[in-house]
């Protein structure tokens, strides 16, 4: 049992977090402050969207980028040949994104830890591939630019504090989902079954439509993230919207703040992203390529130091912080006769 | 003809990339992300070995091969060790990060334009069956074939490869049988690097290098691997000319920017139809070879 003052502090921490990208944006005037906290916003909804299936049901997914292109292509192809506001076009593309995801998921339903990780990967590039071919529908590599006049409707926002206003949303709507999820009979479902598949087979949850509902889900959400960035950047072309990076990005953000818990995404994102910026800010110009060196190796160091991220090592150490100085708790047995 | 022997030679190269991801998958269960970023610093290597000092490719192969085993088994000793004790998340991440930086390394030093090497041979053909062949690919065939040999023979006949193949059945069985699970894990990383290596040496004189290099070649070798079924040598053979047979007909027959489509849709099926891959263990991959 975590120690109720650890969870205060630990609830409260929680809240600052996902308050704080809001509460700067909202107080300063800075464009360019506000432009890394949309990326930052964006690049948390992509992450707390791919812990959906890769933290909760432990299935590791580098193939992401798929339904994140997905989103981006739906809406913005119904708003240049339809009219389509991407305010709805956003939720067709997480439609057409989440068939997508169940398409994956029912041919890969066979495939197990590292198979279904490359079999993800293969997913990705056939998409990558296909929207530089399709060149009638796609325009291929040349991309597509989204008209800029700024128009509420067509979620054309104009101001970066709008697009941290709408990030923010959207951001909250999936921590506050994943907390559902985490809690649910579902989420229930999904501790056994990434802990021990066969276990929880044997005691009757279905993991393969259990799986299958978490690659929706979370594909659906990754075509939201893919909306927002396509009319945040008013620019898509398949490498940047389906580079296999971004995919390893989602990822990767999520496991350094901790998979398979609700926050651990948001922190990782708010750690990495930042740095990574910081980075190229500094040394980008210089020496190109350099900040991603110092990128890479400082992933292998947090990983070396911290397994399984940084949150659920800082929660332990909150609860080792508030168990000091006081009795072990009566309840806890052995407790006395160790001591 | 022409295609059968343009099939067969690209295949060729295919395996030399791949050969070494199925070796690790198969031994240490860690797929190597940065497998491609080896196969780029050797073809780096060759190429300013070429360029500063005019030495000959495939001499300079004969340092770079062994070098890359040798920094595999001493530099890398401790990431190895520790890679292997990971969980699959800190496995995939860590060679991803290792993947980024020394992608990036290149860029810093050699930015990002590519690069090629012209020799004496570069264009000179040989006639092979009545069909003219670059003379560069033919050399890589032949250094292909005999790699795969020589590592069948390795696997097969040595106590050391017998010790690895039994590392590869059952570690825990393995060490109670006295092997130096750990020894073999160093060692069996060093050889894919090795022949990651290898293939950057072959590749160099036919290709031109950059920085992104490794990483293409990274994920034709994914597939290729998951093609033959991951861990299996002879599947990795087999997968890696099926996929340069897949490349050079879809080329041909259909349009050369459809053919990588036509491959992954291949790999596809394979993973629908048989997901072991298609000379790999039945049922592993619903075990996921924990």
């Amino acid at each position: 049992m975590t120690p109720p003052r650890a969870k205060l502090v630990s609830w409260g921490l929680q809240a600052a977090l996902i308050a704080a990208p809001l509460v700067v944006g909202l107080a300063s005037n800075d464009t360019f402050l506000h432009d890394s906290l949309t990326q930052v916003l964006l690049f948390a909804i992509l992450a707390l969207s791919w812990n959906i299936l890769g933290g909760f049901a432990r299935q590791v997914s580098v193939g992401h980028v798929a339904f994140f292109g997905i989103g981006a292509y739906t809406s913005t192809l119904l708003a240049l040949n339809f009219g389509l506001s991407p305010w709805i076009g956003m939720f067709v593309g997480g439609l057409i994104a989440a068939i997508a995801g169940a398409l994956l998921g029912i041919v890969t339903f066979r495939l197990r830890g590292k198979f279904f990780t490359m079999a993800t990967l293969a997913f990705a590039e056939v998409m990558r591939i296909l929207a530089v071919d399709l060149r009638g529908l796609t325009k291929g590599s040349e991309g597509i630019t989204i008209d800029s006049t700024p128009n509420l409707s067509m979620f054309v926002l104009g101001n970066l504090r709008s697009y941290v206003v709408v990030g923010f949303a959207l951001m909250l709507a999936l921590y506050v989902l994943s907390v559902l999820l985490a809690r649910s009979k579902i989420g229930l479902k999904l501790l056994a079954y990434r802990e021990e598949e066969e276990a929880a087979r044997a005691l009757g949850v279905r993991t393969i439509r259990l799986r299958l509902l978490v690659m929706v889900l979370s594909a659906f959400c990754t075509a939201l993230g893919g909306t927002f960035y396509a009319q945040y950047l008013l620019f898509i072309d398949p490498d940047s919207v389906l580079g296999i990076e971004l995919s390893l990005q989602m990822a990767l953000l999520s496991v350094v703040g901790g998979v398979g818990t609700a926050i651990g995404p948001i922190l990782g994102t708010y750690l990495v992203v930042p740095f990574g910026q910081l980075l190229r800010a500094h040394l980008g110009s210089e020496l190109a390529g350099l900040h991603l060196v110092i990128y890479g190796l400082g992933l292998i160091l947090v990983l070396y130091k911290m397994p399984n991220g940084v949150w659920p090592a800082l929660e332990g150490f909150l609860e080792r912080v508030s168990f000091s100085g006081r009795k072990p708790d009566r309840g806890h047995p052995g407790a006395e006769k160790r001591a | 003809m022409d295609l059968i022997v343009a099939g067969l030679l690209l295949g060729g190269l295919y395996v030399t990339v791949s050969i070494g991801v199925s070796l690790i998958f198969g031994v240490m269960r860690v797929i190597n992300f940065a497998h491609g970023e080896f196969i780029m610093l050797a073809m780096y290597a060759v190429y300013w070995a070429h360029e500063v000092a005019g030495w000959d490719p495939y001499l300079t192969g004969l340092a770079v091969v062994p070098l890359a085993f040798v920094v595999c088994a001493t530099v890398l000793r401790p990431f190895i060790l520790w890679l292997v004790r990971s969980s699959v998340l800190v496995q995939v991440f860590a060679t991803l990060g290792l993947s980024i930086a020394l992608q990036n390394v290149a860029l810093v030093l050699w930015k990002g334009n590519y690069r090629s090497i012209r020799t004496g041979y570069s264009s000179t053909l040989v006639d092979l069956f009545g069909v003219q062949v670059p003379l560069t690919r033919l050399v890589a065939f032949v250094v292909d074939t005999l790699l795969v040999v020589g590592l069948h023979l390795f696997l097969q006949r040595t106590l050391f490869g017998k010790a690895i193949r039994a590392t590869a059945q059952n570690r825990r069985t393995a060490r109670l049988m006295g092997i130096d699970v750990d020894r073999v894990d160093v060692l069996v990383f060093g050889l894919g690097i090795a022949t990651a290596a290898l293939a950057g040496v072959l590749l160099m004189p036919i290709y031109s290098v950059s920085p992104g290099v490794g990483f293409q070649n990274a994920l034709i070798a994914f597939v290729v691997v998951v093609l033959g079924g991951l861990g299996s040598l002879p599947g990795a053979v087999l997968g890696g000319l099926l996929i340069g047979f897949v490349e050079v007909m879809s080329g041909y027959f259909i349009s050369p920017s459809m053919k990588q489509i036509v491959y992954f849709a291949v790999f596809i099926l394979v993973l629908v139809v048989r997901p072991a891959g298609l000379l790999g263990q039945r049922g592993s991959e619903e075990l996921g070879m924990k």
